[in-house]
């Protein structure tokens, strides 16, 4: 493993840094300085990361610090989202298509792009299963096969008010359970638990928020089938648990001024933390279990993507 | 058993509250008064012993200098302030407003109002054209917010200021950076208009412009987003000023043309006057239900607003 970082941040302004955990301190390392905004980051292998920029996907070696190979999506729209799966790079662009594109030129691949409806803003992969799925505005959550590329699952859009008045629907992300339930946040401010293994195409449990959306979400690790901690767009993470019937956070971690982007579970002094990074330029560490704000770090420029440290097996 | 009967008689009485006189009204005064005056009189020879001894002059304690440690403020004994500069220039470098500061458009700016104004704030509509170069305003009747926004992008606008009336009385402003944002909407109070010899003095030429005291983060992305409003090129021929000048978050807005007497500077008000104070910064365009937030005060100032010496800009 070449992983010295606990995580690393991509910016707006093309920089690309390692974050170490210390005692009561973040010790930073610059990676790259690209020029052009980091907007998301993805795991490769253990020495590669992919990072994207508008209509290009970067390869990153972790080793000696350099790009190693870029790809250029020929589609008109930014790139929103990359998963790696066995030598393929499936890409989410944002005016719909997915583009599969291979690691190495090989000619015989079977397919080349599948259209996942308009105004995409979500790709994900699920959990050790060969399936990926999308999501956007007006775009409900699907669940594909990657080697065939068919529609496995499709949720049905939101279901219309007591005056039939219709509801609205814009995912901004998707996360998995270990049961393969798929948790779906959205930007007016609902998550939404389906369960893709049953037939019924409507959520099985949800929870509202008022006055804020939802930007990022992240399933607990080993924790339960049941918790998700959710970032909002005013600056609060909640933590919701699908086992009971209030719809009301179980938690609020408090402290950000500015929208969530991104979230993540690490272990911090054998506890678990939650790491944020937010666009008033902060990183931010929070316990777990009581709530508090442990840490948090003004990082200057501001912050687009997070990724942590893969664990190891 | 022979204290008893004695017990039993010296049950005390609770006291009745003793009858203050009061001391009439002029006394109290003169009371105060003499004191004041002692007191003066005290630091009067407590000053001049300390000019005779030689010693430093007293820096009197204010509410601006005894201001909470912000993070994002930079001083020069910091640990790592080379840094965080260098950080600081190369945000700025690829934030919205570098083209405008690098010089490579001029800003041409749209002014309307809420749906159906009425004559004051036309009236300040009118004056802020005159101030604003290569301004236009027009009624935006029925049309959204966010209609105007993408019709002025068509037209090639580059900002756009829509003003809000509360009772006949503006009290409102939302400047919008366009085409990528970001959006800021102020709370607008104590408009002084100019009167009739004020308006006589206004000419065409483009004023300069001066924005100081934003010290933090936030405040300097405000800054700069109030200064890409007006022209980089003054023309000094017509000595005009713009000032915005931020106190304790308040920001002022004052108007002046300047005249050198003899070397001696000499200033003539030439308004309007205003002050704005900082209600949120949205990251991209106008969108107030799904807009991911940078700073956000409304719904939760009590939270945010936690010591009066805290200060955010």
């Amino acid at each position: 493993m070449t992983w010295d970082y606990d995580a690393i941040i991509g910016f707006s302004n093309g920089m690309l840094r390692g974050v170490e955990l210390q005692k009561k301190k973040f010790k930073y390392t610059n990676l790259l300085d690209a020029s052009v905004a980091l907007s998301t980051l993805s795991n490769f292998d253990d020495n590669n990361i992919i990072t994207s920029s508008k209509r290009k996907i970067l390869l990153f070696n972790l080793n000696n610090k350099k790009i190693s190979k870029t790809y250029v999506i020929q589609e008109s729209g930014n790139i929103i989202g990359v998963v790696k799966k066995d030598n393929i790079l499936i890409v989410g662009v944002e005016n719909g298509t997915v583009v599969f594109r291979p690691v190495k030129n090989i000619r015989n691949v079977v397919l080349e792009k599948v259209n996942a409806g308009s105004n995409l803003t979500c790709i994900k992969q699920v959990l050790a299963l060969s399936k990926f799925a999308t999501g956007g505005n007006e775009n409900p959550l699907k669940i594909w096969d990657f080697e065939t590329g068919k529609i496995e699952f499709t949720a049905k859009s939101p279901k219309p008010d007591m005056l039939q008045l219709k509801q609205p629907c814009n995912v901004s992300d998707i996360g998995f359970f270990n049961n393969n339930k798929a948790v779906v946040c959205h930007r007016h401010g609902v998550v939404e638990l389906f369960d893709p293994l049953s037939s019924q195409r409507r959520p099985v449990n949800s929870s509202t928020a008022q006055n804020t959306g939802f930007v990022c979400l992240r399933t607990l690790p080993d924790y339960s089938d049941h918790d998700v901690i959710v970032g909002s767009t005013k600056g609060s993470i909640y933590h919701y648990d699908f086992r009971g019937k209030t719809t009301l956070p179980v938690k609020t971690f408090r402290g950000s001024t500015g929208s969530i982007k991104s979230i993540s579970c690490i272990n911090y002094l054998s506890q678990m933390h939650v790491m944020s990074i937010s666009l008033d330029c902060h990183v931010r560490l929070h316990n777990f279990t009581t709530g508090d704000l442990t840490l948090q770090d003004y990082i200057v420029a501001k912050p687009l993507s997070l990724i942590m440290k893969p664990e190891e097996n | 058993m022979e204290s008893e009967p004695e017990n039993e008689v010296v049950v005390k009485q609770p006291e009745l509250p003793k009858l203050v006189r009061k001391k009439p009204r002029g006394l109290l005064r003169q009371e105060k008064l003499k004191e004041l005056k002692n007191k003066k009189k005290v630091q009067k020879r407590d000053r001049k012993l300390r000019k005779d001894n030689g010693d430093p002059k007293q820096i009197p304690r204010t509410i601006e200098n005894t201001r909470e440690p912000d993070s994002t403020v930079f001083h020069s004994d910091d640990e790592n302030f080379d840094q965080k500069t260098q950080d600081l220039t190369a945000e700025f470098e690829h934030d919205e407003f570098a083209d405008y500061y690098s010089d490579l458009y001029k800003p041409k700016v749209l002014i309307t109002y809420k749906e159906k104004p009425l004559r004051k704030v036309r009236e300040f509509g009118k004056i802020l054209t005159e101030i604003i170069p290569n301004s236009v305003r027009i009624f935006r009747r029925d049309a959204s917010v966010k209609e105007t926004i993408q019709a002025a992008i068509k037209k090639g606008f580059t900002d756009l200021i829509v003003l809000n009336e509360d009772r006949g009385e503006p009290n409102g402003l939302i400047l919008i950076h366009m085409p990528e944002g970001p959006t800021a909407y102020f709370r607008l109070s104590n408009v002084i208009f100019p009167n009739k010899r004020q308006r006589k003095e206004f000419t065409d030429h483009r004023p300069e412009v001066i924005t100081t005291n934003f010290t933090t983060g936030l405040g300097k992305t405000v800054a700069r987003m109030l200064g890409a409003v007006f022209h980089q090129q003054a023309e000094f021929k017509g000595r005009h000023v713009v000032t915005m000048h931020n106190q304790r978050d308040y920001i002022f807005f004052r108007h002046h043309r300047y005249k050198f007497l003899k070397n001696k500077p000499s200033l003539r008000e030439l308004g309007p006057k205003f002050t704005l104070r900082l209600q949120y910064l949205q990251e991209g365009l106008y969108d107030p239900k799904c807009g991911e937030y940078r700073w956000i005060m409304t719904d939760k100032r009590h939270k945010i607003e936690t010591s009066r010496r805290r200060f955010f800009l």
